[in-house]
Order: C-alpha cells, then structure tokens, then sequence
C-alpha cells in the first residue's frame, strides 16, 4: 500500500507568518518528496488500469499490433527498394522506434496530456487549482494512458532486435526518446492550451498531435521547401524524428546539445502558454467525477 | 469559548492535533492580533466578470456571429464585501447564478477576480495559491476529488503525498477520521460502487487529512436525501465546533444555514442583499415551512388546521404552507399524523421567496425612512 513521506513537514508551521502557515520541505528534500508523489500516481493509475484486467491487456496488444502493422509496411517496402532518399531499413526501424517510445512514454506518464482542453472547458481544472501541487504537472501525471506501454514496448523490442545497437547507441536512443516526449509533451500543452483562448480546442488540439506524429514518422527527406520549414518550427515534427535519425547517422554534439536545448526550449515554452491562459480560466458547474 | 493567547508557531493546527489527541481539550482556535479575533477571510469590492459570446438564435445566428462576432460582458460579482472569523461557520446562500460558487472559487485562487482585492489566512488566493491550499480545503458537491476506479482509501494515500504529511501524522490522522466518519466498511470500496451521501461523507474526510484551518464547502449537500444531508450537516457541525475549522459554506438550501451556521450572507446578482445572524433571518424570513404530502388513499379529506394554508392538491397528494410564527410544525404533524400517509416532506421556501421578501421588507423599511 502506498504510503505518505516518511519525513515530511506538512504540519511545520512558518515562524515568520503570524497565520502559522504551513511550510514545505526545501532544496534536496523536494526530489525525494515529487518522486515519491509521481510513484504514488503511478500506483494509483496502474491499479486503476488494472481493475480492468482484460480491456488493459487488449489496448496494449491492440497498439503493439498497430504499430507493429506500419513496421512491417516499411519492411516490406526495403526488401524491394532499399533505400528511400538516402534513409535505409535501420533509419526507418530507428524513427519508428524513437517516434513510438518517445509517444509511450509521454502519454504513459502524461496520460492527460490530449484531454487538456476537455478538461479546461468542462472546468475540471477546480481539482488541480484547489491542491497544493503546481497544476499542470498533476494534471498530466494524475492519468495514465492504458495503451501506451504497448508503444514503448514495441519501441524497445523493434530497435533492440532489428538495429541490434551497441551500448553507446541504446544510451544515445534512450536520449532521443526523452526529447522527442518531451517536444511531445510540450507540442500537447500548447495546442491543448489553446482551450483557454477558443474555448472547445479539442478537435484542434487532436488534429494538431495526429498531424504531427503523421509527420513524425516518415523521412524527413521525402519533404522539401515550405513543409520542410513546418517541420521545424510550427509542427516539429523534424525534432521528433530527422535529428535523431541524424544523430544515428553522423553523431555530432552539437546536434546532440541543439536537441537538447529544443527540447527543455519547448517544455518551458509550453508551460509559460498554460500559466498565460490559466489567467483566463474560467471554471464551470458541470457535474464531475475523476476517473 | 476560551481566547487564549498564543506564540506565533501555536497555531491553530497545532492546537487541533493537540485536541484530537486530547492534549489540550478546550483551547479555542483563537489566534489574537493586537487584541482582536483574527479574520480569516477578508474580501473587499470583489468583482468577477466574465465575457460570453452572444448570437441570435438558429443557424443564420451562428453564420453571423462567425462574421461580426458579439460580446457581452457578464457580472458574476459586484464589489462585494465580509469578514469571517477564525472558527466561524458562515452561509454564502443564495439561487442558482447568484455568485456563491464564484466567490469560493475566487477564495481559494482557483479563479482571478476582475477587480477588488481578498486574503484568506493573511494570503491573497490567486497569487499564493499553492501555499494558501496547503491551510484550506475545498470541497465541491458537484467536483469529485476521489478517483472514481479506486477505492476511496487509495485516494487518501494519494492526498497524503500531495499535502506532503509525515507517515505515522498521516496514519493517526485517518484512523481518527473513518472512526468519526464511520467510514470502515467504505474505505475499501471503489467509489464508483458508493451512493452519494457516502461518497461526500468520503469527500470531507479526505479534505481534512491535512488539517485544514478553512473548510470552503461548495453545495455540499446538493442532490443528497434527507437522512444523508443531515448527517453531513452533523458531521460539519462537530468539526465547526470540535477542531475549531472555519467554515464557509454555499448552498440554496435554506436547512443548510439553519443548522450548521450562526451567520449568513444572501448574496444575488453578484451582490450581498442580507449580512446578518441566521437567528435573524429566521425570524424574519423564514417564517414558514412547507409541508408535502404522499397520501395512500385517494381524495382523503384533509382537515382545516390554524394558520396554514393548502397550496395545491392532486387525488393523492397536497402541499401546505405553514406560518411557523403563529404554529409550530410538530403541532401541525400532530393533526396530519392521523391522515393515511404514505410519505412527508418538510422543506423551507425556496431562496428566490426568500430572496423577494427580503427586497420587499428593504423597500418598505425604505419607504418609511423616505415618509
């Protein structure tokens, strides 16, 4: 059973205050305390996925079995050509595999990251603003997307057993997997935010992420002038999925930096775009319940 | 009550802990600042306003608001103003879009007011919101906080990690509160599977595993029945009373107010209409009851009782109106008692009466101040 800090001081009061309010722990001490408020959440909504034991193990294999359906096009489609503008069978095998586990992971541990905009205009962001945790951080994490773990696994198991990498390229694809669910993740609060300014952004927030990870996952060279720029800028898709790939190519540290920079860029980007809106929030009455 | 004068670290939750373990049975939660009962809750000219887009009806509307789009701009709060203090348990009533729900969004920094400025515990909510919720709870009749999947013991770990509170405090602090709320056999329950006075008797206990100073109720008996309605209202009371938790709470129930608080705000269209005891209100607005009849045989003759009036009738059914100034209810029952029953309601008159005879009675104490 999970359990409260061992050492916490939620009852501490602070001496400076004549309301005696309560003081947190500081510095080091928080790590330990955000990881073990991010485990507990993932007990929580692993055990929530898990009272249906059936519909859970479905989604996962449904998802691997999807993905798994555009690998074996792409196979397909090497043993006849081998190579499509200059990107050969590993490339694409990479892609996928970053693209997917980079998608897993976002959503495993940010399994409200498309439901942001529902959330805003049905007023579901009370919950959150009422509890002493920064609010999109635990809006993200307070759910879990049951069919993401399909998609890491079938990340891991496609490049690990097609690309055979060595130590240095699992530790370099490891990189690559936090950026792209990072630039994911930040790409979701954005488009998802949008619900504070257009009120119903849900369709445009989901079109904004299919489209991206559409763009995601073919190779980049295929796509020239004007949407190439796209890709680098409003829809960037081309950090999900050309840079890594380049990395594999031609590794360069400065590459490796530059992504690094978009990454944590993107995620800051996004976070002052949710704080600007959550001005304008404007809550509701709907009758709710947290699932 | 005692007032007790304290440092500044013997706060409140201190004193509270202390009590609950019977350290210290009767400190008053009362922390003095320059001889006066501290306030908890300070608002001053608070206005919320927000904009919605207007269109005339039918799809023609809807194609010309794409073209001229029209706003208007909607006062949820006008410039309102009150003080609560520490310990106090006080009603915000009022109809449904009067402003009550907003006032306590506004309190507890969910929402950021248009003008006008508030505290809560010396903090202003939507600057310092995160270290205000960690003094505050809030719960909300028609917002769940517990995970609908799970039992609700799993969302009180949960609490327990967001509120950061040590172990064994956590431990001790939900043993007292399943004990108190009787919450044992519902703990290990999926709250899916729990009726809806269960779960917000598991809403309120989970709000106060922190040890909250002010409790912000937001309609928290709405959609309940009668048994269930009246064991939170016994359970707010005692924590109102026991730990010394302010308490504000928003309802349209007038039962609400009666039995849970000494003071009441009527708040409509944005702005206070009455700010007084509810002893006063009582006395001078609620002054009847109306009583609802199932009767299970059909075109019974009901008997002619003093002071109270029939206001409709079916075959089975009727409901009368009750001036409790002249009779008192049990008196009333009394009589009816030996009618063939099936069912009976008492209910107070709906806040927009209330409402109206409060305007009517400002009128005519203005209209005699004008002669």
């Amino acid at each position: 059973m999970a359990g409260p800090t061992d050492t916490g001081p939620a009852s501490r009061t602070d001496p400076a205050s004549h309301a005696g309010h309560v003081s947190r722990t500081e510095g080091v001490g928080r790590f330990t305390v955000w990881a073990g408020f991010l485990l507990a959440y993932v007990r929580a909504n692993l055990q929530s996925a898990l009272e249906y034991r059936i519909s859970f193990a479905t989604q996962v294999f449904a998802m691997m079995l999807n993905d798994a359906m555009w690998l074996v096009f792409w196979l397909a489609y090497f043993d006849k050509f081998q190579v499509v503008e200059g990107w050969g069978r590993n490339d694409i095998v990479t892609l996928w595999a970053v693209v997917a586990c980079g998608f897993g992971v976002a959503t495993t541990f940010c399994g409200n990251l498309f439901r942001i905009a529902g959330i805003i205009v049905r007023g579901e962001l009370d919950i959150y603003l009422a509890l002493p945790k920064p609010p999109l951080p635990h809006l993200l994490i307070s759910r879990m997307s049951v069919s993401a773990p399909g998609d890491v696994l079938f990340g891991l198991a496609g490049f690990l057993w097609i690309v055979r990498p060595d130590v240095p390229e699992v530790l370099l694809f490891v990189t690559c997997v936090l950026t792209s669910a990072s630039i994911l993740t930040a790409c979701g609060i954005v488009s998802q935010s949008l619900a504070f300014w257009l009120g119903n952004a849900e369709a445009v927030g989901e079109q904004f992420s299919n489209a991206l990870i559409s763009f995601s996952t073919y190779p980049t060279p295929i796509f020239r002038g004007a949407v190439k720029l796209a890709m680098f800028t409003i829809l960037p898709a081309g950090f999900l999925a050309y840079v890594p790939v380049r990395l594999f190519q031609d590794f360069s540290w400065w590459l490796l930096f530059g992504l690094l920079a978009v990454a944590a860029g993107s995620l800051v980007l996004s976070t002052f775009v949710f704080r600007r809106g959550l001005k304008r929030y404007e809550s509701g009455n709907l009758v709710l319940i947290r699932e | 009550m005692l007032s007790l004068v304290c440092p500044s670290w013997y706060d409140s939750r201190t004193a509270a802990r202390e009590s609950l373990t019977g350290e210290a049975i009767g400190i008053a939660r009362i922390l003095p600042i320059g001889g006066h009962l501290m306030v908890v809750v300070r608002v001053d000219g608070l206005r919320k306003e927000f904009t919605r887009r207007t269109r005339t009806p039918g799809l023609r509307g809807l194609l010309r608001s794409y073209v001229s789009p029209r706003h208007e701009t909607v006062v949820a709060l006008d410039g309102i103003d009150f003080e609560m203090d520490d310990g106090e348990s006080l009603a915000l009533i009022g109809p449904n879009g009067a402003g009550k729900s907003t006032t306590i969004k506004t309190l507890t920094g969910i929402l950021h007011p248009t003008s006008g400025s508030a505290t809560v515990l010396g903090l202003v909510p939507w600057k310092e919101r995160t270290r205000l919720s960690l003094n505050i709870a809030t719960v909300f009749g028609q917002r769940s906080q517990l995970w609908f999947h799970l039992p609700a013991g799993e969302t009180f770990d949960l609490l327990a990690h967001i509120y950061e509170i040590p172990r064994a405090e956590y431990q001790a602090r939900k043993t007292a509160l399943v004990e108190r709320f009787e919450l044992g056999p519902l703990l290990g329950t999926a709250v899916r599977k729990l009726s809806l006075g269960q779960r917000m008797r598991c809403e309120i206990a989970a709000s106060l595993l922190h040890r909250p100073r002010v409790l912000f109720l937001d309609e928290p008996t709405i959609g309940l029945d009668v048994i269930a309605k009246q064991k939170i209202r016994e359970l707010v009371s005692e924590l109102n009373r026991n730990e010394g938790v302010s308490v504000l709470l928003t309802s349209h129930d007038a039962g609400d107010i009666e039995r849970l608080c000494k003071r009441v705000i009527v708040i409509n269209h944005g702005t206070i209409v009455l700010n007084d005891r509810v002893s006063t209100l009582k006395r001078r607005y609620l002054r009847r009851k109306v009583i609802g009849l199932r009767l299970s045989d059909a075109d019974v003759t009901l008997p002619a009782i003093e002071h109270t009036t029939l206001l409709s009738r079916s075959r089975f059914g009727a409901k009368l109106e009750v001036d409790t100034d002249r009779v008192a209810v049990p008196a009333v029952m009394a009589t009816l008692g030996r009618l063939p029953i099936a069912d009976i309601t008492i209910e107070d008159p709906p806040m927009e009466e209330i409402i109206a005879e409060i305007y009517a009675a400002r009128s005519e104490e203005r209209g005699r101040v004008d002669d």
